[in-house]
């Protein structure tokens, strides 16, 4: 069965449907250059409503192990490859990535030049597509039809943590799971909320740091959240990934603007600008830190893209309060900089140890 | 930081000569450190007596030295030329065991030479099995459980306590050399000697075997400041248990889900930062298949094998980057030279599959042992890029040129039978990947061909998918089939094979899917990058690559074989020298990784594709280059030259007529008659009777040879009727029903011209003299440059002859003419291409001759080039080039030198005196260093019994120790071993021992002749 990918600017790809054949899908199109976490990423609550094309050349080589999705949900649109691999003997698959998308109702698209797909978003940047069973007669008409999805909202903290071990309150805005593993592999214990918690709510959970997470969109339509971040800012030692990142930015005053396609893939360099280290990171986002604007607020920054120079990280000198914007917790990619986790965890104690004192 | 301002000049050591485990990925990674630290204004200083090098071209360094590689020679070098620094992690594993030698001696310190790079600790700290060891348990990183031993007993201890199998790996040799896996104590007995032997610190490690599990590769690099990237992940296509350089590989690796890839890949940048590496370094790992358990193999400080790979397969050029660390430069500062717009600090991300596969010399060496082990045998590889694993897969196997049989229909020459299969199966061999394919195509079941060779059933499946493909091809041949085929990579022969179709039918039917190109680019498309590097694809629907306009295109020489070596990458790159010299753009299709001509940044647009007709034909329709040349790269590129003109192309240069009638034995055989140029009796038979006709009436001894083969491939004297049904028959089969050609075998002196031709005038920059007689294939025979047993008469007439060998064929460019002097100057052979002997020449006169060869075949005159017709002076220097033999790799490889060539390299030396320049080209080839007659001779009973042996064995006075299968060989023998004889235990031990080994007996004889002839100083 074929099936069609037309850009709003008109282009268009055939190729042979996969997953959910019947199913059509719309929204933002992205490239993603990992060569490895397909699983990992398309179940990455951040690529919700967005349609992912792999630059690997071939997708679904080790199948599907179920214990590495990180979310239960699948927010992407559609799936578009090069080719399909349906042939796994991965001792850890228990399905195809075909079988698992169909079940998840997510179409996909194989058999077209993603390269040339690539380099046609390289040029024209980010923008709306749709994956259609028929070829597109009127493009705003068909994109208006399709339906959004939303993200499932985590199920609540069923009890209050011991005081044994770090306590940290997740502020979910669509976390990757691997967030929550990354924190109790370091010894944390961890509450996810809703991004509408109130403070009071928040509180009541007696947390001892705030973690704002990943989630999907432009920073710019959370501004509900913005008055809650600066009073949390104030109260706990908190750290900010992604969207969580950008949000801590525009609490703070600062700006954010789009990239033109974005930073989706493994390879990321990020420079740290105190020591001049620079490690591989993944990334996932097509909005950023405007570096001008950080320059009006109290916040500093830490870290950039060495290739583009984009904001990487921040911190809000005299609290204990840092962000980054690349995906500390992998998961897909490279771990290296996990390191994040153990600062944040540090400032903990270091927190502990002021609070006592 | 940046660069390092306390040094002014560097020197750099390069690997030597070409011998398997060690070959011409040296001189790329050499040849780019060198021109980037000239890039960055150092004074380099090169040491290496591998003249076939581009590392050693006056335009790559600044002061070369064309010495052997031994303590003595480089210490006198340092002495000399007094270096500030010295990078040692360029040349291979010879380079650092220099750099370490040098360093216990002690030089390093007294002449205040600052080692770059990588440090000696750390070089130490990965080479030395237990330094290592201890280093991994301090890091948590598993290894397989493992003891280093020095002898045999406590060996087979170790064994019992680690439990069978076993993996044996001695210390300090080259490729893996010595090392094998053991099952029983007995197995493991015979490894171990061999072992022992061969590690020059008698030091081997027994290892748990974890052999079937998947060896993953990464390419990791590590800055000054501590910035580790992964340049690029490999993956074995053949389990755990067979040598990297041996293996099928692909890159990505394509197996290894997320987890296990990220696990992996952090602990080879723990290791990297632990052992603080400061460049390239590669560090090979072992995960299990069924579990999350992994191993840690080996890891290698430097650049090697695996880099050139990994750097071709990225386009990251590792070793630039790598001397650019060296003098304190750091990645997160050098430009991505690819992007030119992004850093060197990040992981290239690839949007295509690469495969390797390695080209064994079996096909050359029947006989010697094609089992595959810890310990390598290839002599090179090719390399494929597609945009699926099928596509780069057939296309690395049209790349090949082992059987023309075997590249159209995907499968083994002969029918096996079952058995046949089991055993290529579960004994991987380098027929492993056809046998594969013909099981597949006998209907065997997947799991069935993994049990047996333990093989990832991914990889597997497909050659399953391809030989479904074929077998969708015979049972429906439609247009949808075609073009699925050809998607994935099918050739048109193979399509048209299995259809029934003809080549124009399949390609008609396929028109509407073009090959496409696409660039190499090392980021997946995300930044805009001006890379001129691309493959072809037929799983595409765009082309980047856009005509490059005045241009010429040049075919290269493939992959490395016996026969066809470095030499023929250096022409390649010489000639794209000259054509970017004379205005040009230079275009170079080639398909082996090794090498310098397939740096993009060696010509102005590289394709690197498959050297067949069907891939270069689109090539040649989008770029429309003024002409192709065809003259350096070897017989591979000859080959081509008249099908390319059937359709069409332009070949510059000597015409294809012209080169045909050098290879037409008729036509050949009345070209010398009609310019009164003698010749060998001979003729061209098909068929054994004919042979045995002809035989008869030219009389014994004679020369049998297929024609249109490649050093010397089944060629032989036959000195009695009896042999020769034998040889015939080796000789058609290699020749692939090409006729073969007989002639009356002629004892003289031999010898070889290159020429120089505008098609009108010919200048012989020398002539060369073989030490061995015409019974020695050139290539193995050791060439003195100028004559010294040829008389003025003599050498005046091989001038005269070819010179008007040249004229009559009209030659524009370079020819190569072979010659044997007997009463008169018999020619035996002319190649109308440059041949292996140009860079030996090149160096020798000073003149760059396959430059001067371009500038003809693009015009120019002998005249405007101020090339005198005739013979080039001598500048009286005297040049001596030995072959490089690799016999110690080769188990049960015929080691006595006949007209089938067996060297891998070469090396040379230059003295003022023919004494002097032989010792030094001894040093490298023979490892004879400072032997002296009183250090004796030991001979084998079959050897000595030889009469003109024994006659010259009589006249000799230094000692001679003749050996019976009997005797006890010598513990402390310190003389050179001579051996005519065939599967001689004595060649064997020399081997083991790393002795002297001379298996002609011209050779031997001009060293002890020299040997007794005072050296003057």
């Amino acid at each position: 069965m074929q099936k069609y990918l037309t850009l709003a600017d008109g282009t268009q790809w055939i190729g042979t449907a996969f997953g959910d054949r019947s199913i059509e899908g719309a929204g933002q199109l992205v490239f993603n250059t990992g060569m490895t976490g397909y699983q990992e990423t398309v179940t990455d609550p951040s690529y919700l409503n967005q349609l992912i094309a792999f630059t690997a050349p071939l997708i679904g080589n080790y199948g599907i192990d179920p214990t590495v999705n990180q979310a239960a949900t699948l927010g992407t649109q559609a799936v578009i490859v090069h080719e399909l691999t349906t042939f796994s003997d991965h001792y850890t698959s228990r399905q195809t990535f075909d079988n698992f998308l169909t079940i998840h109702h997510v179409p996909g698209l194989q058999g077209i030049d993603t390269r040339e797909l690539t380099i046609h978003l390289r040029q024209t940047g980010t923008q709306a597509a749709i994956l259609s069973n028929q070829p597109i007669l009127n493009f705003d008409a068909k994109f208006a039809s399709l339906p959004l999805k939303a993200l499932t909202p985590q199920s609540l903290p069923v009890a209050l943590p011991k005081p044994t071990q770090p306590h940290i309150v997740v502020i979910d805005f669509g976390e990757k799971t691997a967030i929550t593993t990354a924190l109790i592999k370091r010894g944390c214990q961890v509450s996810i909320l809703p991004a509408t918690s109130s403070l009071k709510r928040i509180q009541a959970y007696q947390p001892d740091g705030i973690l704002l997470s990943n989630g999907p969109g432009d920073p710019q339509q959370y501004p509900a959240a913005l008055p809650l971040i600066r009073q949390l800012a104030n109260r706990y030692p908190l750290a900010g990934i992604c969207l969580g990142h950008q949000l801590l930015a525009r609490a703070f005053g600062a700006k954010t603007y789009q990239l033109t396609f974005g930073h989706h893939g493994l390879n990321h360099p990020v420079k740290d600008l105190a020591t001049g280290q620079v490690w591989m990171t993944a990334q996932n986002h097509d909005f950023a830190v405007d570096p001008a604007s950080v320059t009006t607020t109290p916040l500093q920054i830490t870290t950039i893209e060495l290739n583009d120079g984009s904001v990487e990280g921040l911190r809000l000198p005299g609290r204990p309060v840092i962000s980054v914007q690349f995906h500390p917790e992998a998961h897909p990619g490279p771990l290296e900089a996990g390191q994040f986790f153990d600062q944040f965890i540090q400032m903990l104690h270091h927190q502990e140890v002021s609070a006592n004192a | 930081m940046p660069k390092n301002q306390h040094i002014h000049s560097v020197a750099v050591i390069g690997s030597g000569p070409i011998k398997i485990g060690q070959a011409a990925e040296f001189d790329y990674a050499g040849t780019q450190a060198c021109l980037s630290l000239k890039a960055a204004g150092y004074h380099v200083i090169l040491i290496n007596s591998n003249p076939a090098t581009i590392m050693t071209d006056p335009t790559t360094a600044d002061e070369i030295y064309l010495k052997p590689l031994t303590l003595a020679s480089v210490t006198s070098v340092l002495e000399a030329s007094r270096p500030d620094a010295l990078l040692p992690t360029l040349g291979g594993q010879t380079g650092l065991n220099l750099a370490m030698a040098l360093d216990k001696a002690g030089v390093l310190d007294r002449l205040h030479i600052q080692l770059l790079g990588t440090s000696l600790k750390t070089i130490n700290q990965a080479e030395d099995r237990a330094a290592f060891k201890a280093l991994m348990t301090k890091l948590g990183e598993p290894i397989p459980a493992s003891a280093t031993v020095h002898h045999l007993s406590s060996g087979l201890t170790v064994a019992e306590n680690i439990g069978y199998p076993v993996i044996v790996r001695p210390a300090f040799t080259l490729g893996g050399t010595g090392g094998g896996i053991a099952n029983t104590a007995s197995e493991l007995t015979t490894i171990l000697q061999r072992g022992l032997a061969l590690s020059p610190v008698t030091e081997c490690l027994i290892e748990q075997s974890i052999a079937g599990y998947k060896e993953i590769e990464f390419e990791v690099m590590r800055d000054n400041l501590g910035n580790k990237i992964i340049v690029c992940s490999m993956e074995n296509f053949d389990p755990v248990g067979i040598h990297t350089g041996d293996s099928i590989v692909y890159a990505p690796a394509l197996t290894l889900t997320d987890l296990e890839y990220q696990a992996l890949r952090q602990a080879a940048l723990n290791i990297v930062e632990a052992l603080d590496i400061k460049g390239g370094c590669n560090v090979q790992l072992a995960q299990d298949p069924q579990s999350a358990q992994y191993y840690i193999i080996e890891v290698n400080p430097r650049v090697s094998r695996s880099s050139a790979l990994a750097s071709k397969a990225t386009g990251y050029p590792i070793a630039k980057l790598a001397a650019d660390i060296a003098i304190g430069l750091n990645l997160s500062e050098i430009k991505n030279p690819v992007t030119q717009t992004t850093y060197a600090a990040f992981e290239p991300t690839l949007d295509y599959i690469v495969a390797k596969i390695p080209r064994f010399p079996f096909d050359k060496f029947p006989t010697a042992t094609a089992q595959l082990g810890t310990q390598m045998k290839a002599t090179g590889e090719v390399m494929a890029i597609g945009s699926t694993v099928e596509e780069a897969t057939l296309k690395a196997m049209a790349s090949m040129e082992t059987s023309p049989v075997e590249a159209i229909t995907l499968l083994p020459a002969q029918t096996l039978t079952t058995a046949e299969l089991i055993t290529l199966l579960s004994h991987a061999t380098d027929q492993r990947l056809w046998a594969i394919l013909a099981a597949f195509n006998q209907g065997w079941p997947l799991a069935k061909i993994g049990q047996l060779t333990k093989i990832t059933p991914f990889f597997l499946s497909k050659l399953q998918h391809i030989n479904e493909l074929t077998q969708a091809l015979t049972n429906q041949p439609t247009t949808n089939q075609l073009l699925t085929a050809k998607k994935y990579g099918f050739s048109t022969v193979t399509m048209a094979h299995y259809s029934g179709l003809t080549a124009a039918q399949v390609d008609a039917a396929t028109a509407d899917q073009p090959l496409v190109y696409k660039m190499v680019d090392t980021c997946a498309g995300e930044f805009a990058s001006a890379t001129p590097y691309f493959y072809s694809t037929a799983f595409g629907r765009t082309s980047e690559s856009q005509p490059l306009g005045h241009s010429i295109l040049v075919i290269g020489s493939g992959p490395i074989r016996i026969g066809q070596g470095i030499e023929f990458d250096y022409t390649t790159v010489h000639c794209v020298q000259a054509i970017q010299q004379a205005g040009y753009n230079a275009i170079v299709v080639n398909n082996n990784p090794e090498t310098v001509s397939t740096d993009f940044s060696s010509s102005d647009k590289l394709y690197f594709e498959p050297l067949t007709l069907e891939r270069l034909l689109p090539i040649i329709d989008l770029e429309h280059p003024l002409g192709v040349i065809v003259q350096f790269g070897g017989q591979t590129a000859i080959n081509l030259a008249q099908a390319l003109a059937d359709h069409g192309v332009k070949i510059l240069g000597t015409s294809v007529a012209a080169t045909a009638m050098t290879e037409d034995r008729q036509q050949f055989s009345d070209l010398l008659t009609t310019h009164g140029i003698a010749q060998a009796t001979g003729t061209t038979v098909t068929t054994l009777p004919a042979a045995q006709t002809a035989a008869e009436k030219i009389g014994y001894p004679l020369l049998v040879r297929p024609s249109f083969v490649l050093g010397g491939r089944a060629m032989a004297v036959v000195h009695q009727a009896s042999e020769l049904t034998k040889v015939v028959k080796a000789a058609v089969a290699a020749g692939h029903g090409a006729p073969i050609l007989m002639d009356r075998y002629l004892a003289g002196i031999e010898c070889e011209v290159d020429l120089l031709s505008d098609g009108h005038d010919v200048c012989i920059p020398g002539i060369m003299e073989h030490v061995e007689g015409a019974g020695v294939h050139s290539g193995d025979s050791i060439a003195i440059y100028p004559p010294q047993r040829l008389s003025k008469q003599t050498q005046a007439k091989i001038i005269k002859i070819a010179t008007a060998l040249g004229q009559a064929l009209h030659c524009v460019g370079m020819m190569n003419i072979q010659f044997v002097v007997t009463d008169d100057v018999y020619v035996i052979d002319v190649n109308p291409r440059a041949s292996r002997t140009v860079p030996f020449m090149s160096k020798v006169t000073g003149l760059a001759l396959a430059q001067l060869a371009t500038h003809l075949i693009l015009g120019q005159t002998l005249t405007e080039l101020h090339l005198p017709t005739g013979c080039y002076p001598n500048h009286g220097q005297v040049a001596v080039k030995a072959p490089v033999f690799s016999f110690n790799k080769l188990p049960q490889m015929p080691t006595k030198l006949s007209p089938e060539m067996k060297s891998t390299g070469e090396t040379m030396g230059m003295g003022t005196t023919l004494t002097t320049a032989w010792q030094a080209a001894m040093a490298d080839s023979y490892h004879v260093q400072a032997w002296q007659t009183h250090d004796g001779l030991l001979v084998d009973q079959v050897t000595a019994h030889d009469p003109i042996v024994a006659k010259w064995l009589s006249t000799l006075t230094l000692p001679v120790t003749i050996v019976t299968p009997t005797t006890t060989l010598p513990t402390d023998f310190h003389g050179i071993v001579f051996s005519l004889a065939t599967n001689s235990s004595v060649a064997t031990w020399a081997l083991n021992h790393a002795l002297p080994l001379f298996t002609a007996l011209d050779t031997v004889k001009m060293l002890v002749s020299l040997a007794a002839t005072p050296v003057v100083a």
